[in-house]
């Protein structure tokens, strides 16, 4: 046995006791104690880095043009000019569709926070029957992507649709309210509900039941309890999981295209689109209605920080003992009928009506035996063998996206939140504000950003086109979340299990990898899984980045919805769903795993 | 998760995206044969025969073409932002009006193809003044189509004003230039056949106060038709023979004062770095070799086309005769889209 | 010395957390940071630690300066071992990966690994605990794990914040002499927080009291309680009976204080002016029937109003004056319910008035 001259930072030599001794120097070793230091501070301007170079630098090639609209032009010209602001605010169209769009982001991230708030309680802090499962739809709804749910909801109930045309015509109202503002909130809430609900599901892991007993020792009854003492709790994960719908709400642009646009009801990110889409195309505008969106995000993030200033919410100290059910009793059988509706209005509709057409010849025919056919599926899988190699090319790249954002977006996390680098309160801001962000803004971003003539002479290539740009652009698209949901669950996190960490002597790339990555490992799984779907279904980048010759999945789906190919379409979009379903199921084993390798953060809890 | 395991999730990580890059190169390869015009050709595209046509000149020729399908507003907001360091070398969509527009920019190439002498008398006839495009094919940019199970072809309208009738209140679908190429043509057509711009709004205005809807495309404009939410719509009539194909209630009316033809237009990138061999893929496409696998891709309504070409003809069931075509003076049209199409944006689709 | 600290300041924001915090331990001494809350010593243990960056000040530990002007060592490569209030064991680790951390940071093989941490274990009692998590312990074996996580790497300085204030009372005692033993047989040098006076006065050699942010007094628990510097530090450290009174020197030279008709004399180690205090520590007084005569003490007569017993002892609350009360600790019953409470005059401290 030898001994062990340890080197330990360079500050000192620990010697461990073994036959041979060596006498130790304990003096510094200044390399040791600059690699160490060096490593720290490269961890965190790695992240730093990547945040910038994938998202800011890109975006700020899009946003100068709404001042600088000449600037990648042929000849290219600095002259400023702000006529896209002022085209903003001249045509009504254009500010109406602001108003709309505001009031569309409140209401939705109001009632999207209350409904995912109500269910992530009911289905992780009482007794309802069957709380894995709805847990189970909670996810996939989460994972159905926007534009396939809009035009399932247009399919079922437009005049005209499956319901009106096979099963029996729709009233009036009915289908005016569907198709309305109203209506197109509604839709919108159903969507996006589950961000809330993941971000009050992780904070309900970490509330102990002390907080709770303290309260009813003082008479409180348990529904009291709950509301007034694990309520401003659950604050931060409210917020941030209000925030982040949002953000999605005001930058969707699948539902906003297709009901809000039957509904009269027209939207910052349509125009957004339109700016783009006609012919000659004005991207100054679309840089001025992105700049607005941004904004808009920004004054949402002062808000919620200055309402979370100076409280400290956390409550995973490692000596929490888990919180209590609360039983419901009488509410018990109506509550679980009242969640299983909900379901299936935010997801069995949608998902039956698409896998219906995906059997169907045509829809004008309706539900009769002959229009059933097993041929889309063929074509789907078959289509001269271009779906195949599509499917395989997409699902690498979503595998790669996924997880090169959940690890990078969990260290961007832990920079802002949990050290002291000047300038987080930036990337912070940066993180939430690339969520307002239409994918296509983005998109179009990269194209100017990585196009650039000098790059073939710096690089020896130009990035853009390459499949590698698009796996960036992945990334870039993915990273906001994924530092936003990270950022969450760090925030659960307490204070003292890192400085621990750091008096054992660990670097903040040590404290990241050992202590924070493993405490935040099962939210890590849910936004990789997220991450995954999210790439899958991808669009806009996709079809404005993909590699000539390479297309991804999405775009060959909607080329096929484009070409009045419906059947195949959505026979591809379930071969996707099924993909996706496989992808889950690993994640959750993989979840169950690291849970039960001490991942939990307390007592055994069953489900 | 250990240190072992974020390391394996690294390798995954980054194998994923190496077998990604792999895998993408790798399947657009075909098989090479050596021939004269060297180079991996660009093409971006909207038509749904595109794909054939590719694989069919590859064949052909050796030739390698990397193939960007995609929507035509799409496919112009890439060539907008690439405008500085272009990546493209072959564009080809529905709609000369929105080529003029590229070619106002300079952008694009200006040349004589060899196969120019195979154009029928149709054909030459597009051919632009500065050889800046080409014509590949003809189809009407609105016909109007109709719910067969709930008119009979007696009670389907005749002619475009017939839609201003109260039998069509709120009956009729129109689309929506932001997402699909043939709508501007058919606007910017209606208002020339009408006498003018000005002209043209009030006719929109009428069918609006009328009950017209916008929707989308074409096939968003026949999905309506033939549910019957809507009895009658404009729709580019090569998508109706595609949708009839299979079965769709529909029937198609070309009304007696015109419709606007709509060309498939074929460009090549003024500053292409593969040259010879974008000028090999036009010469194919309008070689007869090339239209005959257009027109007879059978998985796709795009090919319901006019030809332009001399010795092709159309599918059958296609109707190439009896249409009195419009054509659109897209250089007046070219130069007055952006306020047509704002206009047509804010007063018609809102 | 192995710990020096000069002139250390902190502010957050207004607020004066420390300010001109001065002190020096010697090797293998344990010295305690007493005060109440709010008091600064948790800010200045973190300081130590290097957990909070002072705004003045220099720190030195065994010679090496790990902070002043020029220099700020991060808390990672000072060496220092830390248990907090609130133990921070890591959930998702054992209690040996607990323990080892820091070890296995440092890429000790795994057998030296294995072996230390047995070792540790060991000294904390807990064999055999290894393979559990921190959620399957008590309160008391979490904080052992925490305290032989802390001693691992044999770190030069131990810093402890507040360790034993979440124990029961019992466990408190107990722990409170196993931790003494496990820290002097292992010599280090350790600093801890605490705002109870038994455990500062008990387990350290050295306290240094604390008082909105500034150095109230140092010195051995023995000078401290005997001599403090202040009615404050004084009433910290014991139980304490103070009457104010008028200063006056008497024939033989030494001040006394005069209250009422009462005159108090006592040993009087700082600088008094008019106005003074005597100290009067309760387990001094004995408690008479009658007046007793002799120079040797200070008398008071009051009525007890209040006795306990406290097991063994009997604790009465006499009241002097409607103002004054005051608390005597003695082996037996009240004589009656008039005495006359004595105390030795060589026991009694004068100091100078404070609020």
């Amino acid at each position: 046995m030898t001994a062990t001259h340890l080197d330990v930072g360079g500050d000192s030599v620990l010697q461990v006791p073994g036959p041979a001794l060596e006498a130790g120097t304990g003096g510094t070793s200044v390399p040791a104690r600059f690699r160490r230091r060096a490593f720290s501070v490269a961890f965190a301007a790695v992240a730093t880095l990547s945040l910038l170079v994938l998202v800011l630098y890109p975006l700020i090639t899009i946003l100068i043009q709404s001042v600088f609209p000449d600037v990648f032009s042929v000849p290219a010209s600095l002259a400023p000019s702000l006529g896209s602001f002022s085209r903003v605010f001249s045509t009504p169209e254009v500010y109406g569709s602001m108003l709309n769009t505001a009031w569309l982001g409140v209401a939705v991230a109001v009632l999207g926070t209350l409904v995912g708030a109500v269910v992530a309680v009911l289905v992780r802090n009482t007794d309802l029957p069957g709380r894995r499962v709805f847990d189970g739809l909670v996810w996939i709804t989460l994972f159905t992507p926007s534009y396939l749910v809009a035009l399932a909801w247009e399919l079922l109930f437009s005049r005209g649709g499956f319901i009106d045309s096979t099963i029996a015509p729709l009233p009036d109202g009915v289908v005016n309210t569907i198709f309305s503002p109203v209506g197109l909130a509604a839709i919108l809430t159903l969507r996006l509900f589950p961000f809330s609900y993941l971000a009050v599901s992780a904070a309900l892991r970490g509330l102990g039941s002390e907080y709770e007993d303290a309260a009813r020792m003082v008479g409180a009854s348990p529904l009291r309890c709950w509301l007034r003492i694990n309520g401003p709790l659950l604050a931060p994960a409210l917020f941030a999981g209000g925030l982040i719908i949002f953000a999605e709400a005001i930058s969707d642009y699948g539902t906003a295209a297709t009901i809000a646009q039957q509904a009269g009801f027209n939207l910052v990110t349509y125009e957004l689109y339109a700016a783009m889409n006609n012919a000659p195309v004005d991207f100054a505008l679309t840089a001025a209605l992105a700049l607005i969106l941004i904004v808009a995000i920004a004054v949402a993030l002062m808000f919620q920080a200055r309402l979370l200033r100076a409280r400290s919410y956390q409550v995973i100290t490692g000596r929490t003992r888990p919180a209590r059910r609360l039983p419901l009793r009488a509410w018990r059988l109506p509550l679980t009928l009242l969640m299983s509706l909900f379901f299936v209005a935010a997801l069995l509709l949608p998902l039956a009506a698409t896998l219906a057409m995906s059997f169907m010849r045509n829809l004008g025919d309706g539900l009769v035996a002959s229009n059933f056919t097993l041929a889309n599926y063929q074509a789907a899988l078959d289509a001269g063998g271009e779906a195949l190699p599509a499917i395989e090319r997409s699902a690498a790249l979503a595998v790669g996206a996924a997880t090169l954002a959940a690890l990078l977006g969990a260290a961007v996390a832990f920079v802002v939140e949990r050290t002291r680098v000047p300038g987080r309160a930036f990337l912070r801001l940066l993180t939430v504000v690339t969520l307002a962000i239409p994918g296509i803004v983005l998109a179009v971003g990269y194209i100017f950003a990585w196009n650039q003539p000098w790059m073939q002479n710096v690089f020896g290539f130009t990035p853009y086109g390459t499949i590698g740009l698009l796996l960036v652009a992945y990334v870039a698209e993915a990273l906001p979340f994924s530092a936003r949901l990270a950022g969450g669950a760090l925030a659960q996190v307490g204070d003292h299990l890192l400085e621990a960490g750091r008096m054992a002597g660990a670097t903040t790339a040590q404290l990241f990898r050992h202590i924070v990555l493993p405490v935040v490992a099962t939210a890590l799984l849910s936004t990789w899984m997220l991450n995954f779907t999210g790439t899958l279904f991808e669009l806009p980048a996709s079809e404005l980045l993909q590699p000539a010759g390479e297309p991804p999945l999405s775009v060959q789906i909607i080329n096929q919805y484009s070409h009045y190919r419906q059947g195949p379409g959505t026979a591809m979009t379930i071969v996707a769903i099924a993909i996706v379903a496989v992808a889950a199921l690993l994640i959750a084993g993989a979840a169950r795993a690291v849970r039960a390798r001490g991942g939990k953060t307390h007592a055994r809890r069953g489900f | 998760m250990g240190a072992k395991s974020i390391r394996y999730l690294g390798i995954v990580a980054v194998s994923s995206a190496l077998f990604a890059s792999a895998v993408g190169p790798a399947r657009a390869e075909t098989v090479r044969v050596p021939s004269s015009s060297g180079g991996t050709l660009t093409l971006y595209s909207a038509q749904g025969y595109d794909s054939t046509m590719a694989k069919a000149f590859q064949k052909s020729t050796g030739n390698q073409v990397k193939l960007t399908d995609d929507a035509t507003g799409n496919l112009l907001a890439k060539i907008a932002a690439e405008r500085n360091n272009p990546q493209w070398d072959v564009v080809w969509f529905d709609g000369d009006a929105a080529m003029q527009g590229l070619d106002v920019q300079g952008q694009l190439l200006r040349w004589a193809p060899a196969n120019a002498k195979n154009y029928n008398a149709l054909g030459r006839s597009l051919i632009p003044s500065d050889h800046g495009f080409y014509p590949t094919a003809v189809t009407a940019a609105g016909a109007l189509v109709y719910n067969t199970k709930k008119l009979t072809p007696a009670q389907a309208p005749k002619d475009w004003n017939d839609l201003l009738k109260p039998q069509f209140k709120n009956q009729v679908a129109a689309i929506d230039p932001a997402y699909s190429g043939p709508a501007f043509s058919l606007i910017a057509g209606m208002m020339q056949r009408k006498g003018g711009i000005a002209q043209g709004q009030a006719f929109f205005t009428a069918l609006k106060g009328n009950g017209m809807k916008v929707f989308q495309t074409s096939d968003s404009v026949m999905n309506a038709v033939q549910t019957g939410a809507r009895l009658v719509g404009f729709a580019q009539d090569s998508g109706y023979y595609g949708a009839k194909s299979t079965g769709a209630p529909l029937g198609i009316v070309y009304p007696t004062s015109g419709v606007t033809l709509l060309p498939g237009v074929i460009a090549i990138n003024a500053k292409s770095k593969h040259l010879a061999a974008a000028e090999a893929f036009v010469n194919y496409v309008l070689s007869q070799a090339g239209q005959n696998v257009m027109i007879h891709d059978p998985n796709d309504p795009d090919a319901n086309v006019v030809p332009v070409i001399t010795g092709i003809s159309a599918l059958k069931g296609r109707q190439v005769t009896g249409i009195k075509w419009q054509r659109l003076d897209y250089k007046w049209a070219a130069s007055n889209e952006n306020a047509i199409k704002l206009w047509y944006h804010n007063s018609i689709v809102q | 010395m192995p710990v020096e600290v000069s002139s250390l300041e902190k502010r957050f924001g207004t607020t004066v957390a420390a300010a001109n915090v001065n002190f020096s331990l010697a090797d293998g001494q344990l010295m305690a940071l007493l005060g109440p809350s709010g008091s600064g010593k948790t800010t200045v243990l973190r300081m130590l630690a290097g957990l909070e960056r002072p705004d003045a000040g220099t720190i030195a530990i065994h010679g090496t300066v790990v902070f002043d002007r020029r220099r700020d060592t991060a808390a990672e490569n000072r060496d220092i071992g830390m248990v907090f209030q609130d133990y921070a064991l890591w959930p998702h680790m054992t209690v040996a990966q607990n323990i080892s951390f820091g070890l296995r940071l440092r890429r000790l093989s795994r057998q030296a690994t294995a072996a230390r941490v047995s070792e540790m274990l060991a000294l904390v009692h807990l064999d055999g605990l290894d393979n559990r998590y921190p959620d399957q312990l008590s309160g008391g074996q979490q904080q052992r794990v925490a305290i032989a996580r802390a001693l691992a790497s044999r770190p030069r300085l131990l810093l402890l914040d507040e360790p034993l204030s979440n124990l029961d009372a019992a466990l408190r005692e107990e722990m409170r002499i196993e931790m003494v033993r496990l820290l002097k047989a292992q010599g280090i040098t350790t600093i801890y927080v605490t705002h109870d006076r038994i455990e500062a006065l008990a387990m350290s050699d050295k306290i240094v009291v604390m008082r909105d942010g500034r150095v109230a007094q140092v010195g051995t628990p023995e000078e401290l309680y005997a001599r403090p510097s202040s009615a404050f530090i004084a009433g910290f450290l014991g139980a304490a009976n103070f009457v104010a009174g008028d200063v006056r020197v008497g024939q033989d030279g030494l001040p006394a204080v005069h209250h009422g008709g009462w005159c108090l004399r006592g040993v009087a180690h700082l600088q008094l002016a008019e106005r003074g205090m005597v100290l009067l520590r309760p387990e001094d007084g004995a408690l008479f029937d009658e007046p007793e005569s002799g120079e040797g003490g200070n008398q008071l007569a009051g009525n007890v109003v209040h006795s306990e017993y406290l097991g063994g002892r009997w604790r009465h609350v006499v009241e002097v004056t409607a103002e004054i009360s005051l608390n005597v600790l003695t082996a037996q019953r009240a004589p009656a319910t008039r005495v006359w409470v004595h105390f030795p005059i060589d026991r009694c401290l004068l100091l100078p008035e404070t609020a």
